[in-house]
């Protein structure tokens, strides 16, 4: 046999596939990368802008109530966790929650503090909307101030929004300091 | 003369000890070469794409966010405009036609350049109000940074319908005003991109 004849080595061969991986390899994590940041961002600007919703149907639900001679921080119950709703999806889903401010005593429209008593089932936080993918949660609750002293007047809302990527969950958290900022 | 004849005995096929490709090789590394080449220039084009689409993402945010800074804004600070509307024939919670609804005169300064939201709309769903192919903001007033994104859906609700400083008599309407606000904004290269939000902005305008 006639070892002179040329061609490449079992080894040779190795070396150039192995190094032909590494560059592809590298190029695709590269772009595999670059898409879920894009994907994570845009999900963080909804969350975002939901979280903010969160903190402005809060204020709104004060504001009218206020509005309206009932007590400032009626229904801003602490320690319990709540869904929170603007009007459009309220007409669509059943009251659940007996809290006083719910009678009769309010009118017109309403931003719904819905009250989930069982945490663990997350559905019950789901926003709704059309043919938006990842679902994103909103859970809302209220600590009272310590009220022997001067902060019988501040209720502090923590409002959390989360959703799944890729199986791991995110979540963007904010907290408000709501105050009865016009006494009488 | 024995030197070149040593030479023309190199280049002949038979002998194994020459050096060099034949056609088939050459074919053959070319085909493989072409084939990497492929790769590599399709992954490179793939990372170029997806570096610009990053990069309209971020046009698009910036819109977005440059949008409602300013909707909000003029909600808070003037809340909403109830005497435009129904100046302009508009109901918000029935009859949606082609109709646009202004919420404020004073955003640029100017009564000629209202913000506006053009509607479409059905009896059936008050308050989800559909925009198609037609841009928030209209050029005069130079809100879009470029002509490259749309909103391909818009609705949104104004709460309550009437003007509660002027409708003191009906209970109804002694709400804190809000609009609530759902978009999804698109661009118009990369129509896979884009932004869907949902948001609430409550006036801070608490008397006439």
């Amino acid at each position: 046999m006639n070892r002179r004849v040329s061609g490449f080595t079992l080894f040779e061969t190795l070396i150039s596939v192995g190094l032909l991986s590494i560059m592809l390899f590298g190029s695709v994590t590269l772009i595999l990368q670059m898409v879920i940041a894009t994907d994570h961002n845009k999900n963080v600007v909804t969350a975002s802008y939901m979280l903010q919703e969160c903190m402005e149907l809060t204020r709104n639900f004060r504001d009218s109530r206020w509005k309206q001679n009932l007590q400032w921080d009626c229904g801003l119950v602490a320690d319990k966790k709540f869904r929170i709703d603007g009007s459009d999806i309220s007409e669509k889903l059943p009251l659940t929650t007996d809290d006083a401010c719910y009678g009769t005593s309010f009118k017109g429209d309403y931003v719904y503090l819905y009250e989930v008593e069982n945490e663990t089932d997350e559905g019950q936080f789901q926003i709704f909307w059309d043919e938006i993918e990842p679902y994103f949660y909103r859970k809302i609750h209220f600590t009272h101030e310590d009220e022997t002293q001067d902060k019988q007047d501040q209720v502090l809302a923590h409002c959390e929004v989360w959703w799944y990527e890729r199986g791991e969950r995110e979540n963007l958290e904010m907290s408000m300091g709501l105050t009865n900022w016009h006494k009488r | 003369m024995m030197k070149k004849n040593k030479n023309f005995k190199l280049r002949r096929k038979s002998d194994k000890k020459v050096l060099g490709f034949t056609l088939i090789e050459l074919l053959a590394s070319i085909v493989i070469f072409g084939i990497v080449m492929s790769l590599v220039l399709g992954s490179l084009w793939t990372m170029v794409k997806t570096r610009e689409q990053a990069v309209r993402f971020r046009n698009l945010q910036q819109e977005l966010h440059f949008g409602m800074v300013k909707i909000a804004d003029l909600v808070r600070a003037h809340g909403i405009d109830y005497a435009a509307h129904e100046k302009n024939g508009i109901e918000l919670s029935s009859d949606f036609g082609n109709e646009t609804l202004f919420l404020g005169h004073d955003l640029f300064g100017s009564p000629d350049h209202p913000l506006k939201l053009e509607i479409i709309g059905s009896e059936d769903t008050p308050g989800n109000i559909l925009v198609s192919g037609v841009p928030l903001f209209s050029e005069q007033v130079q809100l879009k940074t470029d002509e490259d994104s749309r909103f391909r859906d818009v609705k949104f609700r104004v709460i309550p319908e009437k003007d509660p400083f002027r409708n003191y008599a009906r209970h109804e309407f002694q709400l804190q005003p809000r609009i609530e606000i759902y978009l999804v904004l698109q661009d118009r290269l990369f129509p896979d991109l884009e932004i869907p939000i949902q948001t609430t902005i409550s006036s801070r305008k608490y008397s006439p």
